[in-house]
């Protein structure tokens, strides 16, 4: 068993892990659940593509969660529990309008394996279409290319919630407030360059 | 008419970027006791009072003497504004924010916005990145057969090696002493005889690679338990005299002989042809000829093999199980292929004994095999099918009539 794998073998570790931002435990919480997950979907549809969408989205959604709520999973719960669940709803969503999927075969007849009531999904669909939106991000990801300090401190203040001070002492600034004052300059310089290509 | 100083600016904007009271009381105190006492008041005031209207704000701020610093303190507004907005989106509304609410002030209302978007920005970019990740993740998993091939030659020939050489050790000392287990399993010589596996899909190579990457790492998990066993025998023979096997050189050897040669055919051979496409005549100019590559794998041979490893005794069911359940499920595997094809459109891979030379026909895109006196249809998959005979009677007279025409 790789160190990894030793690190990461129950939820409580792998939630920990990816609430710290740890590759590692994003990999194995991927790894370790998908198989069962897929099966899980196959026992109802067979479009291969959209059950792997599906998945990976379940898992970024749980990342999501993990990382900016106060998130639990409910008692008897478990993580493969709760992607189920989700995968379920999504596919219901997605071909099922109207009839609930059945769901067959091994132990997925045992309803246990998911909760129909934990239908957690994107909630911010609805808030990304815009124009303006797709020019931040690639002007962020331009940032990110130039390995710019800017989008480390960015990063970790509008993505990770790191607080002003955890952020000064992660990057090495002399207090909160110099941190703060660097990082407005950033929203700035982002922000100019962002309306001068909207302009073009 | 008050002169502001770069420092009393910078003092300015820290006060009011400021993050908590304490800071803001100890960086008011800080500034120059000619300051005027109630000008931080004012300037906020300034800053909430004299909004969007740009005539408005620098004629109060000429009334407060900052008319030398009017960029400067737009600038602070704007941080100031930042400030507020990243309150607001965290729920922490203040009597400024709500002013600033009510009064519908669109730099501010935009800095709300801006920073809405940002944050999404963020969150769509590490969406982006995860399920690049996720896609690495898949990809390595997808293992090639080349890789295996080559993975399994690499550990198997240094394996033979250091198994050389314990050979050659024990050689020179004549009958060895040792406690089961007594061989390294797993151990096999390049096959020469073995024809290269060339697998087009996933499914089936993940199928084989299942079976042989099982016996990699079950003969690395048992190299090392075999290891720690080794060395926990060495422990307690220093303390006590334990019950061995004797075996001779030439019976190690032969059992070792005998399980690198069953591995050595690792490999699922087949045949490979190549095939025209009998299609219907047509009038006019005669379509370029169609080849298809035709594969045969036996697959019943290998599974032959593996389960003759089973029963002939060589490796010990306690010692030995996880290579016993690595073979066997190997052997599943190769079950699950019998009787089954795969085709990609010029490849048609069939897995069977005893499969008679086939003919391949097209009608109106659709492949056909004859295989002794049954004809099959057969579809583009990637994952093993079985055959499906033709009954169709207007299908089969069609076909008659291209081999006739073949005839």
């Amino acid at each position: 068993m790789s160190r990894i794998a030793e690190m990461y073998q129950n939820d409580e570790s792998i939630i920990e892990g990816v609430r710290n931002y740890d590759d590692a435990a994003v990999s194995s919480l991927y790894k370790k659940h998908k198989d069962y997950c897929l099966r899980f979907m196959h026992s109802k549809y067979d479009d291969e593509q959209t059950i792997q969408d599906i998945y990976q989205d379940a898992i970024i959604v749980f990342i999501e969660n993990i990382r900016n709520k106060d998130f639990k999973l409910t008692n008897n719960s478990s993580i493969q529990n709760y992607l189920n669940s989700i995968c379920y709803n999504q596919i219901k969503v997605r071909f099922n309008k109207k009839n609930k999927p059945v769901l067959v075969g091994d132990d997925f007849e045992n309803h246990n394996s998911y909760n129909e009531n934990i239908n957690d999904w994107f909630n911010d669909v609805n808030d990304i279409k815009s124009e303006r939106m797709k020019v931040i991000q690639e002007e962020l990801m331009l940032m990110k290319e130039k390995g710019q300090q800017c989008f480390e401190l960015l990063k970790h203040f509008f993505f990770a919630n790191r607080t002003m001070d955890k952020i000064a002492q992660l990057m090495s600034y002399t207090n909160a407030d110099n941190a703060k004052a660097q990082k407005w300059k950033c929203q700035e310089r982002l922000k100019k360059q962002v309306l001068n290509r909207l302009k073009c | 008419m008050l002169n502001l100083t770069i420092q009393q600016i910078e003092q300015i904007r820290n006060y009011f970027i400021a993050t908590s009271v304490e800071e803001k009381y100890a960086l008011q105190n800080s500034i120059s006791p000619y300051f005027l006492k109630g000008f931080l008041n004012d300037l906020k005031k300034l800053f909430i009072n004299a909004p969007d209207n740009e005539t408005k704000f620098i004629s109060i701020a000429k009334s407060m003497g900052a008319g030398q610093h009017i960029e400067l303190l737009k600038e602070i507004q704007q941080q100031y504004y930042t400030h507020l907005a990243e309150m607001h989106l965290n729920g922490n509304n203040i009597e400024d924010i709500e002013q600033l609410l009510k009064a519908k002030n669109q730099s501010f209302l935009y800095e709300v916005s801006y920073i809405k978007e940002l944050q999404l920005a963020f969150i769509l970019n590490e969406r982006e990145e995860l399920k690049k990740k996720f896609m690495e993740l898949d990809k390595a998993d997808e293992i090639k057969p080349a890789e295996i091939e080559q993975a399994f030659k690499h550990i198997e020939r240094s394996k033979l090696k250091q198994q050389f050489k314990d050979l050659d050790e024990l050689d020179a000392t004549g009958t060895s002493m040792v406690a089961e287990p007594l061989l390294e399993y797993g151990n096999k010589p390049i096959a020469s005889k073995a024809v290269a596996p060339v697998y087009n899909f996933n499914w089936k190579s993940l199928a084989i690679a299942a079976g042989i990457i099982g016996l990699i790492i079950t003969t690395a998990v048992f190299l090392n338990n075999h290891k720690k066993a080794g060395n926990d025998l060495a422990k307690e023979n220093a303390g006590k005299v334990k019950k061995v096997k004797i075996i001779d050189n030439n019976q190690l050897k032969n059992r070792q002989n005998k399980i690198e040669e069953v591995l050595a055919n690792n490999t699922l051979k087949y045949n490979s042809l190549q095939l025209t496409v009998f299609k219907e005549a047509s009038f006019g100019f005669s379509a370029k000829e169609e080849k298809i590559t035709v594969q045969i794998h036996v697959v019943n041979e290998r599974v032959a093999v593996l389960e003759q490893l089973l029963t002939d005794g060589l490796l010990d069911s306690t010692v030995n199980s996880p290579i016993l359940n690595a073979i066997r499920n190997q052997i599943d595997s190769l079950k699950l292929l019998n009787s089954k094809y795969l085709f990609s459109g010029n490849i048609l891979s069939i897995y069977g004994d005893n499969i008679s030379k086939p003919t391949v026909y097209k009608l109106s895109d659709q492949y056909y095999v004859r295989m002794g006196r049954s004809i099959y249809a057969v579809k583009k998959t990637i994952a093993p099918q079985s055959f499906k005979m033709v009954s169709d009677k207007i299908i089969l007279d069609k076909i008659d009539k291209i081999e006739f025409q073949q005839q």
